[in-house]
């Protein structure tokens, strides 16, 4: 049986022992170690799901970029500039949520070089606001470059659907009106970025938040259309089928 | 329950560091293994996925010498902290004899924090043991935050969260500085090795 006095006699020596090992103040740690004591560095995890978006898109990577996103939108909302770096990226991440392989082939391309502006904008501590803004700029332009991109040929689909089918003619309306949903840069990118405003072309419509809510509306109203649209086609189909 | 081999007196304790993902788990291993490698005499295995994040889990063992006869010997580990690793986490807490809940601090992370708690106790309970009664340190990690003006999560809350029926003891850290992880390391030996002794009795 161990008595309290053993235990005692355990933890005193342990105690010691435990001194003699982590006794922190005698060793301190050299520069290569302190390299590799890296900072924290707050967009690793955003930077892991963006380089797993090469290698597979899934609906758990899909939500957690997004989670992710609106993570960082908290804690940087005093940040306007990287705001809207995070709105440009939480866009993109929506827009690949609802087409995944069948997203526009430059949207990938566009994602890394966002999040690397991003990265170098959040890691470069001696950058001014000027240079800061001229990255986010160019980003903005692929970025709209991009957006009209998918406008026009979303438009070009629905044109070549409406003559096709003319059985079909809501739904190619609906696709026009999310071609140009798709991609915005929310409004609210303008309040957090009241200093940015003057230079950015930030001029996009829409409260941030809503985006991706809108998006998702959007998605649902056309599975719903959709849906309603097949059953009205099978119900005509019934009236003229077999007598 | 720990490894104890009689015949050559000796003593194996695991112990793991649980908590979300990127809450700093790793990081406390990598201080305690940059800081004291050469008195630790060990190395550090850790597996990770391209994004640096732990795919497996980390271990670092090292020997503290013989203490009342006994050569005790730690093992530290940590756990996959995603989510979809639940497997891995439940595999590498099977022995455990202590845990340190390394939660993250920042407001963002409050709800990542409590699933892992309760994760952590489901998966305690697959092995028959309790979060209540295995030897338990808590850790508030990434405190250093503050100064970078990252909204942290205030300790009343965080202890309210995680601590208010554990009541274990905790200690307010920054894993990438170095700050308490050893006061965190010693507590969580210190206690495991003395829960060890009163099971031997």
């Amino acid at each position: 049986m161990v008595d309290s006095k053993d235990i005692d006699t355990l933890s005193t020596e342990l105690e010691s022992r435990l001194d003699d090992l982590f006794g922190e103040n005698d060793i301190p740690l050299t520069n290569a170690q302190d390299n590799n004591l890296k900072e924290y560095y707050p967009l690793a995890e955003l930077k892991n799901l963006i380089l797993s978006i090469d290698w597979e898109i899934t609906d758990d990577l899909l939500e957690n970029l997004l989670q992710q996103l609106m993570d960082l939108q908290l804690t940087y909302e005093h940040d306007k500039i990287v705001m809207t770096f995070l709105q440009i990226l939480s866009s993109l991440g929506n827009y690949i949520k609802t087409h995944r392989a069948q997203a526009h082939p430059r949207t990938f391309k566009i994602l890394n070089s966002v999040f690397s502006s991003l990265d170098k904008v959040v890691l470069s501590k001696d950058m001014n606001e000027t240079e800061k803004k001229k990255i986010l700029r160019a980003e903005m332009n692929r970025y709209k470059a991009l957006r009209a991109q998918i406008g026009k040929s979303k438009a070009a689909a629905a044109q070549r659907k409406i003559k096709t089918s003319s059985a079909d003619t809501a739904a190619p309306e609906i696709r026009a009106k999310k071609a140009e949903t798709i991609i915005t840069i929310d409004g609210s990118s303008e309040p957090h970025g009241a200093a940015v405003k003057e230079d950015l072309p930030v001029t996009d419509q829409g409260p941030a938040v809503t985006v991706g809510t809108l998006e998702d509306a959007v998605a649902e109203i056309k599975r719903y259309l959709h849906t309603e649209i097949e059953a009205l086609k099978e119900e005509i189909r019934s009236w003229h089928g077999p007598k | 329950m720990a490894f104890i081999n009689l015949k050559k007196k000796e003593i194996q304790v695991k112990i793991v560091y649980y908590g979300p993902g990127r809450g700093g788990k790793t990081s406390n291993l990598e201080y305690i293994y940059r800081k004291f490698a050469e008195r630790i005499n060990s190395e550090m295995v850790t597996v990770k996925t391209h994004g640096d994040r732990t795919l497996f889990f980390d271990f670092l063992p090292f020997d503290i010498g013989v203490i009342n006869g006994y050569d005790v010997k730690i093992q530290l580990y940590t756990v996959p902290g995603q989510v979809k690793y639940n497997a891995t986490r439940r595999l590498v807490l099977r022995g455990v004899d202590g845990i340190v809940f390394v939660a993250d601090s920042m407001a963002v992370r409050r709800e990542k924090n409590i699933l892992a708690l309760k994760n952590l106790q489901e998966n305690l309970a697959a092995y028959k043991k309790s979060i209540f009664k295995i030897p338990f340190v808590i850790q508030y990690n990434k405190m250093d935050l503050k100064k970078q003006g990252i909204p942290l999560l205030p300790v009343k809350t965080l202890e309210n969260d995680l601590n208010s029926q554990l009541k274990m003891p905790s200690f307010q850290a920054s894993a990438v500085l170095g700050n308490n992880v050893v006061v965190t390391l010693k507590k969580i030996i210190s206690m495991t090795v003395a829960s060890i002794k009163t099971d031997l009795g």
